[in-house]
């Protein structure tokens, strides 16, 4: 019972490995680009929380964790937005966000 | 961390998990919009209990701001042209809700984080980085990727505001 409630790093990772892998299913099934992106999202969180979990249980000075979790935050942020503005102009070309309706972009 | 912490780590674990399963699995974009919110504010109370406020105050700001470019994304998608005005009143709804659940989740992270202070009766030696550190880290250390992520955010702000004026103007990508 006392492992139980001694908090450490792998209860950190296994909280993240199973948001990667939720999110991770989520983009590989969804056929809805809105849900891609939310499950990008959740992929990114688990990441930072991973890294952040990392930097506190192996770095003495918890700097860099930290930069590098808050350059990982930025970039979720512009992808979201991006993201965001690609599906809000495909929704006004094709009317639809089902990903089967985007295929001409291939190649 | 003491046995409160553990068990508040393992709800708010739980919650996040849950919440990011229905976010993927719900039919309704609503439904799934407020359990990716809730899923994301439980990540970061998570850095709350890490010791890292600032970066779970920043990653609040940064999820609530992407959040309500999804909902707004969402709200504009699902917009039926006879239903203008419940479609408002709904929005209006989702929005105090949104905001109700942000200052939970910040009462809720000042109690971890002065429950992590109290825990033994005297003040934890904390090793959060200060802003001067991180300031000092940031423009010495590592300019180089804060001028690239900055030249990162100027592009994305360039391509979005080009993509959101061909909406505007009636034209699509193609045109």
């Amino acid at each position: 019972m006392e492992n139980f409630f001694n908090i450490g790093l792998y209860q950190f990772l296994a909280t993240s490995i199973i948001l990667f892998s939720i999110g991770l299913f989520g983009a590989v099934i969804s056929q809805n680009l809105l849900k891609i992106l939310i499950s990008l999202e959740i992929m990114f969180c688990a990441v930072t929380l991973n890294i952040v979990a990392f930097t506190v249980y192996s770095d003495n000075s918890h700097v860099k964790g930290f930069i590098l979790a808050l350059f990982i935050l930025f970039l979720t942020a512009v992808h979201i937005s991006i993201g965001a503005a690609i599906i809000l102009n495909l929704y006004k070309f094709k009317a639809s966000t089902d990903i089967q309706d985007v295929g001409e972009l291939k190649g | 961390m003491g046995n409160i912490e553990a068990i508040v780590f393992y709800l708010v674990s739980l919650v996040s998990i849950i919440c990011a399963f229905f976010a993927i699995f719900s039919t309704k974009s609503k439904f799934s919009i407020v359990n990716i919110l809730v899923c994301l504010i439980g990540i970061s109370i998570l850095f709350f209990a890490l010791e890292f406020p600032l970066l779970g105050s920043i990653a609040i700001g940064i999820f609530c701001i992407g959040l309500t470019l999804i909902l707004i994304m969402t709200a504009l998608l699902t917009e039926k042209r006879n239903q203008v005005r419940s479609y408002k009143l709904s929005y209006i709804k989702l929005l105090t809700s949104f905001t109700i659940i942000f200052i939970l989740s910040f009462l809720i992270a000042f109690f971890i984080k002065f429950g992590a202070f109290y825990y033994e009766g005297t003040v934890i030696n904390c090793v959060i980085p200060s802003i001067k550190e991180l300031s000092v880290q940031m423009f010495i250390n590592y300019g180089m990727p804060f001028v690239f992520t900055g030249l990162l955010f100027l592009a994305a702000l360039i391509g979005v505001s080009v993509l959101m004026s061909d909406i505007r103007n009636n034209k699509g990508i193609n045109k």
